[in-house]
C-alpha cells in the first residue's frame, strides 16, 4: 500500500511541476503582447527604414539552450534579419537560469546585434534604463518590450535615422478612463536607503553607546563591593541558608 | 576596548547618522522631480495654468531620461519608439528627440499626463477603454 502511494505523490508531483513553470519559461512575451510589440516595430520600421527586431536565448543552468522568442518588425517569429531588409537591429538576450540547488546565480548578457554601423552600445541600453535585473525578473517581458523599443528612438538619437513623431493627445479621453495605482512617494523610493542607513547609523551608535555606559557601571558597581567583599560574602551566606533549608 | 572608547565611539556614529540625515534632509527634503526638470531645463511652454510644461535641452533623449531618473527615481517607465516615459507619484516626465540632437521634456501632472500621453500609457498606467486605433497604446495586454 505504501509503495502505491508513494508512487501516486510521484505521478503528481511529475503532473504538477510542468505546469507551475519555472522562471523564464518561454515564450517571455505572451503572443498579443509580441503580436502589438511587431506591429510597433513595423511603423519604426517603414519612418526609419531599418528593421528591428528582438531575440532572447534562455539557457539552462548547464548554459544549454532551452529556446529562444524572436520577433521583428517582420512579425511574430521571424528575425529582422532578412533580404527584404537591408539595414536590421536586434535587442539580443542571453538569459541563464540555475536551479535553487545550484550554487550559481541567474544572469543575463544583451547588446544591440545590427549591421548598421554606430548601432547603438550596450551602454545606451543601459541609459534608458535596460539591466539585467529586469530582465530577469517577474516582468521580464516588459523588459524586453522596453529594451525593443528603445531602439527606434536611439537610432533616432544617434543620427542613423530619423525620429518618430511623438503626438499628444489633444482631444478627450473616454470618461471611465483614468490612472490606476498611484505610486508611493517619490522621495523614499529615491532616498529611502540613505534614510534608513541614517537611522541604523543614529539608532545603533546610541544603542551601542548606551549599552556600553551601562555596562560600564555595572562593572564599576562590581568593582566596588569587590573592594569592600561584604555583598558576595553576604550573597554567600544566604546561599548557604537556602540549601540548609 | 575601554567602557569610555565605546561609549565615544557609539556617540560619534550616531552623530554622524544624525549630520547624514540633516543633510540628507536640507538637500533633498523639498524637491519634487517637476522641481528638478524646471531647474535644469530651459522652459519653453506652459499649459493649463501649469500642470503642464515643456522643456529643451541641448542634451540628447538618452542623457536627460538617464540623469533625471538617477536624480528621481521613477515608479515607473515606458519606452516607446517615439521616446520615453517616467511615471512619478504626481507627474508624468517625458522625453523625446528634438530633431536636431537635443530634446523635448515635457512634464504633466498625473490627470493631464494620462490624457496628453494616452495613446502611449493607456492600459499600462490606468484603465484604457478607447475603441479608436488612433489612440491605441500598449493596452491592457501589456505586461503578465
Amino acid at each position: 500500500m505504501r509503495r502505491v502511494l508513494a508512487g501516486a505523490a510521484v505521478a503528481a508531483v511529475a503532473l504538477i511541476v510542468p505546469l507551475v513553470g519555472p522562471a523564464g519559461a518561454l515564450p517571455i512575451l505572451a503572443q498579443p503582447d509580441a503580436e502589438e510589440l511587431a506591429a510597433d516595430l513595423e511603423e519604426a520600421a517603414e519612418v526609419q527604414g531599418i528593421c528591428y527586431g528582438w531575440r532572447v536565448r534562455v539557457n539552462d543552468s548547464d548554459r544549454i539552450l532551452s529556446g529562444e522568442d524572436v520577433g521583428s518588425s517582420r512579425g511574430v517569429g521571424l528575425p529582422a534579419q532578412d533580404v527584404s531588409c537591408p539595414r536590421w537591429m536586434v535587442f539580443e538576450a542571453i538569459l541563464t537560469y540555475t536551479s535553487a540547488s545550484s550554487e550559481s546565480e541567474d544572469s543575463a548578457t544583451f547588446r544591440v546585434w545590427s549591421n548598421v554601423p554606430g548601432a547603438p552600445l550596450e551602454a545606451n541600453l543601459r541609459r534608458v534604463g535596460v539591466d539585467s535585473a529586469a530582465l530577469l525578473g517577474e516582468n521580464d517581458d516588459v523588459a524586453v518590450i522596453n529594451a525593443t523599443l528603445a531602439l527606434p528612438a536611439l537610432a533616432a538619437e544617434l543620427r542613423l535615422a530619423p525620429p518618430l513623431p511623438l503626438d499628444r493627445n489633444t482631444e478627450g479621453i473616454p470618461e471611465v478612463d483614468r490612472p490606476t495605482g498611484t505610486p508611493g512617494s517619490d522621495w523614499l523610493r529615491t532616498y529611502g536607503v540613505y534614510l534608513a542607513l541614517s537611522g541604523v547609523l543614529v539608532v545603533g551608535g546610541l544603542v551601542w553607546a548606551g549599552w556600553a555606559w551601562v555596562a560600564g557601571r555595572r562593572e564599576s558597581g562590581t568593582g566596588e563591593g569587590d573592594n569592600g567583599e561584604g555583598g558576595d560574602s553576604t550573597d554567600d551566606s544566604a546561599d548557604a541558608d537556602g540549601d540548609d533549608e | 576596548m575601554s567602557t569610555r572608547a565605546q561609549v565615544v565611539l557609539g556617540l560619534a556614529l550616531a552623530g554622524i547618522g544624525a549630520v547624514a540625515l540633516a543633510i540628507l534632509l536640507a538637500t533633498t527634503g523639498n524637491g519634487s522631480v517637476r522641481e528638478h526638470v524646471g531647474d535644469r531645463y530651459r522652459l519653453v511652454a506652459t499649459q493649463d495654468g501649469g500642470r503642464s510644461r515643456e522643456y529643451a535641452s541641448a542634451e540628447p533623449p538618452s542623457q536627460v531620461v538617464d540623469s533625471i531618473a538617477a536624480r528621481w527615481k521613477p515608479a515607473d517607465r515606458i519606452n516607446d519608439s517615439a521616446g520615453y516615459f517616467l511615471r512619478y507619484r504626481d507627474d508624468y516626465v517625458v522625453v523625446s528627440s528634438d530633431g536636431a540632437g537635443g530634446s523635448r521634456i515635457f512634464v504633466d501632472d498625473e490627470e493631464e499626463g494620462y490624457r496628453h500621453w494616452y495613446g502611449f500609457v493607456g492600459g499600462s498606467w490606468g484603465t484604457f477603454s478607447s475603441p479608436s486605433e488612433a489612440n491605441r497604446g500598449r493596452g491592457p495586454g501589456a505586461g503578465k
